[in-house]
């Protein structure tokens, strides 16, 4: 990633819209502190890795990278814990949300791909995190109302996808990115 | 409960669902099991022992040489990273959880030759017992060993170094022996060097002397050298001590291995 120039306030919504390969994963990646960065980086008020230490961000992964002999109930458990945050209903309250209050003791291996995706989702909003970064997600009803939770609550979010569809009514900011670089 | 306590037990409960694991857990105590109750002292004593080491040295590298490399590349670690887990944390409670697991698996098989030399009427055995907690040390290290390579060179030549330690740790002990009986005259001076740097394997009293009468089988053939039958003595304390060091070091490669790859 070079060249990227985004500044999201507290409470919005951006869009990073590119192809396979662009960068949207390594700039979330980036802002979650996972990967090495320069320049003049702030995440909720810290450097990129602060916010993701204090258990402040909701990431929700591409695909399905699962431990696949855990329970979804557990490894929401186990995100909540990871981020430090009291269990107060909170994996309840998210997995309704995510439409998978059906499949709380189900393993992770035998959801579907659909159920799986929103799984994902919902290690992003398990305990309401400040911000969430969504990577790749489906425009389903399930993503609509989590965002529209954190958007209640205040909360921001960074939603990377190929296809911005829907999301673009969304959110406040938009960039589109191509070859590691803003286009 | 910190995060590597959270990670730790998260991750066995996923071992303990793993189907290769339980299939491991299962046959494993069957054996030892059967040949607790078929066997004469020796036959018992040597069978298990294969069971302990050859299946045990499988399960080591099978959750040794993946544990840092398997889910870092399928994207779990992203995962545990972005909910705010470091590196360190990671490696440190799966190295652990793996370690504890094995332990575990290892206990069961050697409760239940336990178990089978009991309802023989040979009562329990002090000496496999010991010897079960020797070989767990010298599988520790293969796992640590094979973990830390993965980190490096990946799962299947992580495993493979696994092995070459194992046997390199056996042979640097037989030779020692040869060396001390006067049997290896040239290279003895560098035999010590390798003997006092490289990782040793713990011999147990009970494997020394089915060794000693070649009633070992597989797990450790009589050693010749030009005719002469080499005598591999039980390890001593500072061998157990700098076989745990030796893990020790294979942690610390195997968390910095892992410290620098990205999640």
């Amino acid at each position: 990633m070079r060249d990227v120039d985004l500044v999201i306030e507290a409470g919005e919504s951006a869009l990073v819209v590119g192809g396979e390969a662009s960068g949207k994963t390594s700039l979330l990646r980036g802002i979650l502190g996972l990967v090495p960065s320069s320049g003049d980086a702030v995440v909720l008020g810290s450097p990129p890795g602060g916010a993701t230490r204090e258990g402040r961000i909701g990431f929700a992964p591409e695909g399905r990278p699962f431990p696949a002999e855990l329970r979804l109930e557990e490894l929401l458990r186990l995100i909540l814990r990871l981020r430090s945050a009291e269990d107060d209903g909170a994996v309840n309250r998210a997995m309704e949300l995510c439409g998978l209050g059906a499949h709380k003791r189900s393993p992770l291996r035998a959801l579907d791909v659909e159920h799986a995706r929103r799984a994902s989702l919902a290690c992003a909003a398990v305990g309401e995190p400040d911000l969430l970064l969504l990577d790749d997600p489906w425009e389903s009803p399930e993503t609509l109302a989590v965002l529209d939770a954190a958007r209640a609550r205040g909360a921001g979010a960074i939603i990377a996808t190929a296809v911005p569809g829907g999301f673009r009514s969304f959110v406040d900011t938009a960039i589109e990115l191509a070859d590691g670089a803003p286009s | 409960m910190g995060t590597v306590g959270n990670l730790l037990i998260a991750d066995l409960r996923v071992l303990a669902r793993r189907r290769w694991v339980i299939a491991a857990v299962l046959i494993g105590a069957a054996l030892t099991f059967a040949f607790g109750l078929a066997n004469s002292d020796a036959d018992y004593q040597r069978n298990v022992a294969a069971v302990l080491a050859l299946g045990g040295l499988a399960v080591a590298l099978g959750l040794g040489a993946p544990a840092l490399v398997r889910d870092l590349e399928r994207g779990v670690f992203g995962l545990f990273g972005g909910a705010g887990a470091s590196p360190s944390d990671i490696g440190w409670s799966r190295l652990i959880s793996r370690s504890i697991g094995l332990m575990a698996i290892l206990a069961i098989w050697g409760i239940a030759a336990q178990i089978g030399s009991a309802a023989s009427g040979d009562g329990l055995d002090a000496d496999l017992g010991l010897h079960t907690i020797y070989t767990a040390e010298v599988l520790l290290l293969a796992l640590l060993a094979a973990a830390g390579a993965a980190t490096l060179v990946g799962v299947v030549a992580g495993a493979a170094f696994g092995l070459v330690v194992i046997i390199t740790a056996q042979a640097i002990v037989n030779l020692k022996a040869a060396a001390d009986q006067g049997l290896i005259g040239t290279g003895a001076a560098g035999l010590d060097l390798a003997y006092w740097l490289l990782p040793r394997a713990v011999v147990s009293p009970m494997l020394a002397d089915l060794q000693a009468t070649d009633e070992a089988g597989p797990v450790a053939p009589q050693v010749e050298i030009n005719g002469n039958i080499v005598n591999v003595p039980s390890a001593e304390i500072d061998t157990v001590l700098w076989t745990l060091a030796w893990c020790g070091i294979f942690f610390g490669i195997a968390v910095f291995g892992l410290r620098r790859r990205e999640l």
